[in-house]
């Protein structure tokens, strides 16, 4: 009896084939579109988050603040001091939910192999920071507290940088480069990171301890005052025998460089995600402590919470996505409301049919899954189409877009499953209407 | 001997646009097996609201019908239903063929809702329709046949299922003359070969075929000659 029924519905919307293509088309456009909408949604989120776990998870940057100089002026935040190794040091040591502290100092110089040679960020770190920053090597071995402490002449190198300095496949670990003209021996190669979001080449850099770099790559004039050793807090005497009057003019010109333990920013990595504005506050609190401020100054500092940004505009891409789905579902009602109609116009035009069909002994139920059956049979068809049409338009994106949508087989088996619901919830009440006609009334419609 | 269709003091009301419509006043008839009745009468006379409550399309207001020894009046529509499929054939003056199927697989219908398995179902059709001398146009279409072929095939349906009663309403009217007499000789084969027949017409000569002639006027049985 079913393949009859079957049957009987597949004849009926051949007989009115345009009709029913029409209303198909309907369908199989909202369908297609959920899918769609759906892969760009999730290769849009997955670019999202790998964006994010480029950076490194949990990460907070600690910048010096504007200084506010003489009338008002707003001085960059490199001409202070107001940051030192030492704020990174008690971070590391005070709050327990920080997992772990980098200083870094920012500089740029040229590197020389031979007669090759680039020109790169070249910054000093101590000794987590690539952990921090989830940053394999490999090859060579990451920098210690050891090349810190003993002010190593020891460099890391980005992709970008190997690429420049070496014939490809040579080994640069244990090769002597110079940076700035300072030899220094190769330790480590890092893993290629390509583009941070704001468009940095992250390749082309060279890492070296804290402690050299503000020895051997500043471009200033070397610190004539006592330095303090960043991990020991030994205070050393570089034995240049300065005169107190040239102290005070170096001041003048570059405060950086007589504050030996001044540091371009700290990089932090928070133990979680739950305690990432927690942990964000008690570094400010700490920080304001150590430089002595008044309750009633401004910090003098900068806390960024960079995860809390990337956070932000993943959750600004899932929004886009829900959005995208809301009005391809809105299509797929739309699409649902066609089949209702048509339904209606069928029923109406085989008035006479159902009266026939009751009178040779069909009860109210066979006319009501006669109809929902041919409903269904419509939305699962055109649902088909649909999914086809979806998996066109992920082909044609992949194509023509930077987006690689992929293709997930369980949202387009759900996506054609819900045109067969769509079929049977809207096919319901023109199939209720079919299945109430009184016999006599329908028989005497011919 | 119970008869086969048996009405006490059948009555049916309408209310139409707020006034009651007396369609039958009490109609108490007895038709036995075998019989051949015509039912005549002008429109308006309750000849149709009495065939569709003998059809049991219909239910009376009043009154009571017995079909086959059992109590039909006031049943429930599901088992009305399952009446009409097993001892009621219908065959109607514009035949109800359903176009898109063809004329063996409009015979088969009834047999559709009485859940007879597919290859059952279409060796009765075929038989029925080699019945009526169609079986070379099983495979047509309605439109394919003529008016006569199509009522024949009507007629097979209405046979499919072996039914106790045919109850026809204005068979021929839809057909010219010569054909109209082909469809009154095949009722009366069927007549001879023992079926139960209750025929609805207008036309006094198709109503001459019958045994039994009974006339409604104003929902009341006004004559009743013959058998």
């Amino acid at each position: 009896m079913n393949a009859m029924v079957l049957k009987t519905a597949i004849r009926a919307l051949w007989l009115h084939r345009l009709r029913s293509l029409l209303t198909m088309t309907g369908i199989a456009v909202g369908i297609a579109a959920v899918i769609l909408m759906v892969a760009i949604g999730t290769a849009t989120q997955g670019q999202v988050i790998a964006q994010i776990q480029n950076l490194g998870a949990n990460l907070i940057m600690v910048v010096p603040g504007q200084r506010i100089g003489p009338g008002g002026v707003r001085l960059s935040g490199d001409s202070n001091v107001l940051l030192t190794e030492e704020d990174g040091i008690a971070v590391g040591l005070e709050i327990p939910s920080v997992r772990a502290v980098s200083s870094m100092w920012w500089g740029s110089g040229q590197s020389i192999n031979g007669n090759k040679n680039s020109w790169s960020r070249m910054h000093g770190i101590t000794a987590q920071y690539l952990t921090i920053r989830d940053w394999p090597l490999i090859a060579g071995r990451d920098l210690s507290d050891e090349d810190n402490a003993a002010v190593a002449k020891v460099a890391i190198l980005g992709q970008t940088v190997v690429g420049r300095l070496f014939e490809p496949g040579e080994n640069p670990v244990g090769r002597m480069i110079r940076l700035r003209n300072v030899p220094f021996q190769v330790i480590g190669v890092l893993e290629r990171k390509g583009q941070s979001s704001q468009g940095l080449d992250q390749d082309d850099v060279v890492y070296v301890p804290l402690a050299t770099a503000r020895m051997r790559l500043n471009n200033k004039p070397a610190p004539k005052v006592q330095a303090v050793s960043a991990i020991t807090g030994k205070k050393r005497f570089d034995g240049t025998g300065t005169s107190g009057f040239q102290k005070v003019e170096t001041l003048k010109a570059n405060p950086s460089v007589v504050f030996a333990g001044a540091v371009n920013s700290l990089m932090i990595q928070a133990r979680d995600t739950a305690s990432l504005s927690a942990t964000t506050a008690e570094i400010r609190e700490l920080l304001r402590q150590r430089h002595r401020l008044m309750p009633d100054e401004p910090d003098d500092f900068d806390v960024r919470n960079l995860s809390e940004v990337a956070e932000a505009r993943a959750s600004s891409a899932r929004m886009l996505t829900v959005l995208l789905i809301g009005i391809a579902g809105l299509s797929l009602l739309i699409a649902g409301i066609g089949i209702m109609n048509i339904m209606l116009v069928s029923v109406t035009e085989r008035t006479a049919e159902i009266g026939l069909r009751l009178a040779v002994g069909a009860g109210r139920r066979d006319i009501l899954s006669q109809f929902l059956i041919e409903a269904a049979a419509l939305a699962l068809v055109s649902g088909l189409l649909g999914v086809l049409l979806g998996f066109g338009g992920i082909l044609a994106v992949d194509g023509l877009t930077e987006i690689a949508p992929v293709i997930d087989p369980l949202v387009a088996l759900g996506a054609f499953l819900s045109a067969g619901a769509i079929g049977v919830v809207f096919g319901l009440y023109p199939a209720w209407q079919a299945s109430k006609l009184d016999p006599i009334v329908a028989l005497r419609r011919v | 001997m119970t008869p086969l269709l048996l009405t006490v003091d059948l009555t049916k009301r309408y209310t139409m646009a707020g006034q009651v419509v007396h369609a039958l006043r009490g109609v108490s008839l007895a038709i036995g097996a075998g019989e051949y009745v015509a039912v005549m009468g002008p429109s308006g006379s309750g000849k149709s609201t009495f065939m569709n409550i003998l059809g049991c399309l219909d239910t009376p207001s009043d009154g009571h019908y017995w079909l086959d020894g059992a109590e039909v009046g006031g049943i429930a529509e599901s088992q009305r239903a399952r009446i009409r499929n097993g001892k009621l054939g219908f065959v109607f003056q514009s035949f109800h063929l359903l176009p898109t199927h063809t004329a063996v697989e409009n015979v088969e219908l009834p047999l559709t809702y009485a859940n007879v398995g597919a290859q059952e179902r279409r060796e009765r059709a075929m038989r029925h329709l080699a019945a009526v001398g169609l079986a070379e146009r099983a495979h047509h279409r309605p439109a394919e046949l003529s008016g006569g072929q199509q009522q024949r095939v009507a007629i097979a349906r209405s046979l499919v299922n072996d039914p106790r009663i045919l109850l026809a309403d204005e068979p021929t009217g839809a057909l010219d003359q010569a054909t109209g007499e082909e469809i009154m000789a095949l009722f009366r084969s069927l007549n001879d070969e023992g079926r139960t027949i209750v025929l609805v017409t207008h036309d006094s000569h198709v109503a001459q075929r019958a045994n039994r002639r009974i006339a409604f006027r104003d929902g009341q049985v006004m004559e009743d000659t013959g058998s």
